[in-house]
């Protein structure tokens, strides 16, 4: 298993590779001049063009990649053009908040998604199959600004249940965290109902009906292992995709993150801070791929064995002979 | 009194493109000891038979219709889920055909025979059942050191042992054999017949043998039915259905078999095809394909004993029969 | 099965207590000791030289003190200046107040004000504005006397003086802690200590107990939260989660003003939107007639109403009307009748299309201008580009979105882009009006100096370079017993007074 997950980071210097070269050509070729964002309209062409000699924008497209190429693997990710800050600090400091939003709206999505999946699925065609249908395709489609808008004109105008914007304790959470999971609801439950459907089908259940297994134990102690295998890898990529930032719930409620600062940073032409966060949205979101990989082999046994090295397999050969030879009774 | 008596079972699918007739009116007993095997074409109605006994018919679609299935003193169509389940893998078990797909992919194969081990024995411990579970996998002959092996790492045939080791490891009264070699090829098919014999002698456990396979029936079987459009057609010893083919389908059967002493250059099937469950015909379900069929059996055959322990379903034999009032005034 | 339905059950009353639970925060016993303003932008950082940001010009006139401050009428008053006098056209003398010590203990002195002044002169954040100031020849006289010079006489220097940029910084400190540390962590003599700010989120100032005036900050602590969505800001002062909320938007006000203990504040601006005529690139715009006409094309008032909703004035002439000096001159009153015979008269070819540029600020304000000019039958067509495209080729664009905000409160101040020679983006090529800008900030009189920009006001009505449209009011959400609050003109209040 080692070697499998050493493999895996070394092909992920390649990938940001791209990313960074992908990433770099964008901003180069797009149109806007960073000294004068900053700058502002009053300031002369003279002093334009200074700042831009200072911060190194008139050097050629390859020297600028390797310089900071070279920058990256002295840790050094650049600094911010307008708050003269180290990118890698600022990111730092907005990061973990995006993360536990991530996380927040991950866990609450699986939590209500995948029961509703399960029960879905077990009830297909009845009138709680339906009315779940329903309800997530609601979600789902629901743009999150305004779905986001009325939460907080509902529950923080209106009740008073929660406050209405910014990050100052667990509170402060619970709105954001519901708007953008009620979407990972419905994916989550559609995708759970669907595997359970699959699963219900098998042989293997019904091998655990004549077994004389109750229904309960055989949703949950048969069915479910296998049915969530795909959703687990859904989980793990929605996850990924909530971590690149949920720029308009960050907006909206006011939440100190990665998404607000990377979308401020595009607009103000903040090239290394866009260079920097979408470097380490790549790689935070490879590596929770990576965990995702892992974790699925270990819940599937079929899978690891791939990943058992060939010393393992040659000496459970023999042993498979052996038991073969012996079989007549 | 048999262990298992099977009254005028009638089985249908009720599904959006018709009504499926899968199984009709049938009769079967099975006695204490017992090896009986269940022959028939694909789709005559022998898993449904089989799962209709342990109860397992899907209910949508699937519906019992009418009939009775005694066994050990009750009528488990009448029985409630709760009792059933205890049924299931403690008095009756059953071992199905497909052994590739039949076994959780997640769960070790020693766990899977201990789940049933502690679902019928109250109160044992975790531990006592893992040994229970090893004891199985020994008698059905896979070494220990694998038990805590995976499905997918065992061959057809070794995954098939495993099943049987499942259905015996509560010593059921019945064991109800669905096709269980059919998936395997003919050299394992020999070393698993050979070991449900050699368990069958050692534990006396009752067995139905379902399968389309005349040579497995001789090999394991004492006695015979022949299921057609979800009728038994013909019923007996294997001396009654072997050497007294009665029958035209019966008949048909053994004619469609190659043999190896005679020199011909084309098998001789059954002309016709099985028919369609949603539409069978009125009368004697093997009429329109029978070779002997007349006019008569355009109404239903009654269900004659033309030798002691011998029946027949068909008009041909209406007038032989032992019995004159019938088998259905018995009991 | 009903196993599950009961465990979801559970987790959702969980969430549902959580929730409860946590709710009911904020309590409001007794006097309250501090205060939380919510705004739209947060700033790159709070050096006073390094910025152009109007929520920095709020908070670093809290941190710092400035020579001198200006009301909200237009008086000077002195701040770290006890007395000041003119020694001639180009110097003003400063004496100091004695004793005046930064937060971190040490004396400010004059060698801090000429150090800010040079550095404010060269610094890329504020050298447009104090390029007028002559560092290298402001002299500290002896500790607490100064001698500031400009250039040229210079006639807003005070009122220069008197914004954020007039921030005087520590000498020392900015020597020990270099540009990035201080852009971060500002340390001024002013009323209020800066604590934390957290990146994204706010910014917290605390009271300043040593404060050497005798007005000390009236409360322990200030938050400034950036909320950059309107809804989301208007919704907090709404709540009453905030006490202060600035750039409310018209959508907004109905329900601030429903909403118990809270209301509405609204001021003009100093601000002017304008439709941009580049005459200097296009020919086809260098005819007087033509910029005459396609001002005569446009019924402002109703381009107001529609695109401001009503928190807006029409312009009366080239800069806010709450700026001194300002009289009505515009004289292009909506007469499409006679846009077409202008354009007649001055040959206009009707297959011009003309390009119309803009950021996404101004899209709603540049399509009523060109639906106008299509109703006369001019051709154009608007090119919306997020604002960083804009900036850079706005100079290449014959029409274009403009705003200035004349935010130290001074007319220069909102006309000083004009001149040919400075390379702003309003440029006016006549020399007439260079003529009247030069002499405006040189003279010192401010009766002359009314003249003078009177004098102004109708060449550029005249030459119609610009076509001004509106000036947007202020307007600020506040807490109903918030005290202290004057709303200002600059979208820049004074927050060194408010308190409980």
């Amino acid at each position: 298993m080692y070697k499998y997950i050493i493999k895996r980071l070394i092909y992920l210097i390649p990938v940001l590779l791209c990313v960074t070269l992908l990433i770099f050509t964008m901003l180069y070729i797009t149109p806007g001049d960073p000294a004068r964002m900053i700058l502002g309209n009053d300031a002369s062409d003279e002093a334009v063009e200074q700042y831009r000699e200072e911060l190194g924008l008139n050097d050629p497209f390859w020297t600028r990649y390797f310089r900071y190429l070279v920058g990256i693997l002295h840790g050094d990710l650049g600094t911010s053009y307008t708050t003269k800050m180290p990118v890698a600090k600022e990111i730092a400091e907005r990061f973990p908040t995006t993360f536990v939003m991530a996380l927040l709206v991950t866990i609450f999505g699986t939590l209500v998604g995948v029961p509703l999946g399960i029960i879905s699925a077990i009830k297909q065609n009845h009138a709680v199959d339906y009315l779940a249908t329903t309800v997530g395709l609601i979600f789902v489609s629901m743009p999150s600004f305004w779905l986001g808008l009325m939460m907080i004109v509902l529950f923080g105008v209106k009740l008073k249940w929660f406050p209405t914007s910014g990050w100052y304790g667990p509170q402060y959470a619970v709105l954001p965290a519901v708007t953008v999971g009620l979407t990972g609801i419905a994916s989550r439950m559609r995708m759970t109902r669907s595997s359970m459907l699959e699963v219900i089908r098998s042989d293997y259940i019904r091998t655990a009906r004549a077994k004389g297994q109750t229904e309960f134990k055989i949703i949950t102690g048969h069915a479910l292992q296998n049915a969530l295998l795909p959703v687990v890898t859904q989980i793990g990529m929605a996850f990924g995709t909530n971590m690149g930032g949920m720029i308009i719930t960050e907006q909206i409620f006011a939440i100190p993150g990665l998404g607000k600062m990377m979308t401020d940073a595009v607009n103000q032409r903040n090239h290394p801070v866009v260079q920097g966060g979408v470097l380490w949205i790549a790689f935070a979101t490879s590596i929770v791929n990576l965990i995702v990989d892992v974790l699925y082999a270990y819940i599937d046994p079929r899978l690891k064995a791939q990943y058992v090295s060939n010393k393992k397999k040659k000496a459970q050969a023999p042993k498979e002979a052996k038991a073969e030879g012996g079989a007549a009774a | 009194m048999a262990l298992l008596d099977i009254k005028n079972l009638t089985i249908y699918y009720e599904t959006e493109d018709g009504v499926v007739k899968a199984v009709n009116g049938i009769d079967l007993q099975l006695e204490k000891g017992e090896s009986l095997g269940l022959v028939g074409e694909t789709g005559a109605g022998k898993t449904t038979t089989a799962l209709g006994i342990l109860g397992l018919i899907p209910n949508p679609p699937g519906k019992v219709k009418g009939g009775e299935i005694w066994f050990d003193g009750q009528d488990l169509l009448k029985t409630p889920e709760k009792e059933m389940r205890a049924i299931r893998g403690g008095k009756i078990s059953m071992v199905f055909q497909d052994p590739m797909t039949a076994l959780n992919p997640v769960h070790k194969v020693v766990d899977q025979i201990a789940e049933m081990v502690l679902l019928h024995n109250e109160g044992i411990s975790k531990a006592d059942a893992q040994v229970r579970a090893l004891q199985m996998l020994e008698m059905v002959g896979i070494p220990a050191d694998r038990a805590n092996e995976y499905p997918h790492q065992f061959s057809g045939g070794m995954k098939q042992r495993v099943i049987i080791a499942i259905a015996l490891a509560c010593n059921p009264e019945m064991i109800i054999a669905d096709e269980p070699t059919t998936a395997l090829d003919v050299t394992i098919q020999a070393q698993v017949l050979d070991m449900i014999r050699g368990l069958r002698e050692r534990l006396g456990t009752s067995l139905l043998m379902i399968t389309h396979d005349l040579g497995v029936v001789a090999e394991i079987c004492d006695k015979v039915a022949v299921i057609y459009g979800g009728e038994i057609m013909e019923y007996g010893t294997l001396e009654h259905i072997y050497n007294e083919t009665a029958h035209p389908y019966t008949k048909g059967l053994f004619g469609s078999l190659p043999r190896l002493d005679l020199d011909v250059d084309r098998l001789t099937p059954i002309q016709g095809l099985t028919p369609d469950p949603t539409n069978l015909p009125a009368g004697c379900p093997f009429g329109p394909r029978c070779p002997q069929h007349t006019e008569a059996c355009d109404v239903k055959p009654p269900y004659n004993e033309i030798s002691p322990g011998h029946f027949v379903r068909c008009m041909l034999f209406n007038d032989q029969a032992i019995n004159t009032a019938g088998k259905e005034s018995e009991e | 099965m009903s196993k599950i339905k009961s465990f979801v059950a559970v987790v959702l009353a969980l969430t549902m207590v959580l929730g409860l639970a946590a709710c009911g925060g904020g309590s409001n016993g007794g006097a309250r000791k501090d205060i939380i303003m919510v705004t739209r932008t947060e700033p790159s950082n709070l050096d006073p030289h390094n910025n152009t940001y109007l929520t920095a010009f709020m908070l670093e006139p809290m941190i710092y003190d400035r020579l001198v401050g200006k009301t909200q009428e237009g008086e000077i008053y002195g701040i770290l200046a006890e007395s000041w006098e003119y020694l001639d056209d180009t110097t003003i003398r400063f004496k100091l107040h004695e004793g005046v010590k930064f937060h971190d203990g040490t004396d400010l002195t004059a060698d801090d004000v000429v150090f800010s002044i040079q550095r404010g002169e060269t610094a890329t954040g504020s050298k447009t504005f104090l390029q007028y100031f002559d560092g290298k020849n402001c002299k500290a006289v002896d500790k607490y006397t100064v001698d500031i010079k400009t250039y040229n006489a210079f006639a807003p220097a005070l009122t220069y003086l008197a914004s954020a940029r007039g921030c005087i910084l520590s000498k020392a400190y900015v020597e020990k802690v270099g540009d990035d540390v201080l852009a971060r962590e500002p340390m001024g003599s002013g009323k209020f200590k800066f604590v934390e700010w957290t990146i994204g989120d706010k910014v917290v100032l605390e009271k300043n107990p040593d404060y050497w005036g005798e007005e000390k900050a009236l409360v322990d602590k200030f938050t400034c939260r950036f909320v950059s969505e309107d809804a989301s800001r208007a919704i907090e002062i709404q709540t009453g989660a905030c006490d202060l909320a600035l750039y409310i938007t018209a959508e907004n006000i109905e329900n601030i003003e429903k909403a118990d203990g809270v209301h509405v504040e609204t001021t003009n601006s100093f601000e002017g939107h304008f439709v941009g005529l580049q005459t200097s690139k296009y020919p086809f715009l260098q005819d007087v007639r033509v910029r005459r006409a396609l001002a005569y094309a446009l019924d402002r008032d109703a381009i107001v109403q529609a695109v401001d909703r009503g928190i807006a004035e029409t312009m009366q002439s080239h800069f806010s009307s709450s700026l001194p000096y300002w009289i009505p001159v515009y004289s292009y009153d909506y007469n499409p009748e006679k846009a077409k015979e202008l354009l007649n008269e001055a040959g206009w070819n009707w297959d011009t299309d003309i390009e119309m540029f803009t950021g996404s600020a101004g899209q709603t304000f540049m399509e009523a201008v060109a639906n106008y000019w299509k109703q006369i039958g001019i051709k154009c067509h608007i090119t919306v580009s997020s604002d960083s495209t804009v900036t850079s080729s706005e100079k290449g664009v014959p029409v274009y979105y403009l705003t200035s905000n004349a935010n130290s409160g001074d007319p220069d101040h909102g006309v000083f882009n004009y001149t040919s020679k400075s390379n702003g983006v309003a440029v006016y090529q006549a020399e007439e009006i260079d003529r009247l800008l030069a002499a405006e900030k040189a003279e010192i009189d401010p009766a002359k100096r009314e003249q003078l920009f009177h004098e102004l006001q109708k060449v550029l009505n005249d030459y119609c370079g610009l076509i001004p449209v509106s000036t947007p009011k202020c307007v600020y959400g506040v807490k109903d017993d918030l005290k202290g609050f004057v709303p200002d003109h600059g979208y820049t209040p004074d927050l060194t007074k408010l308190h409980w």
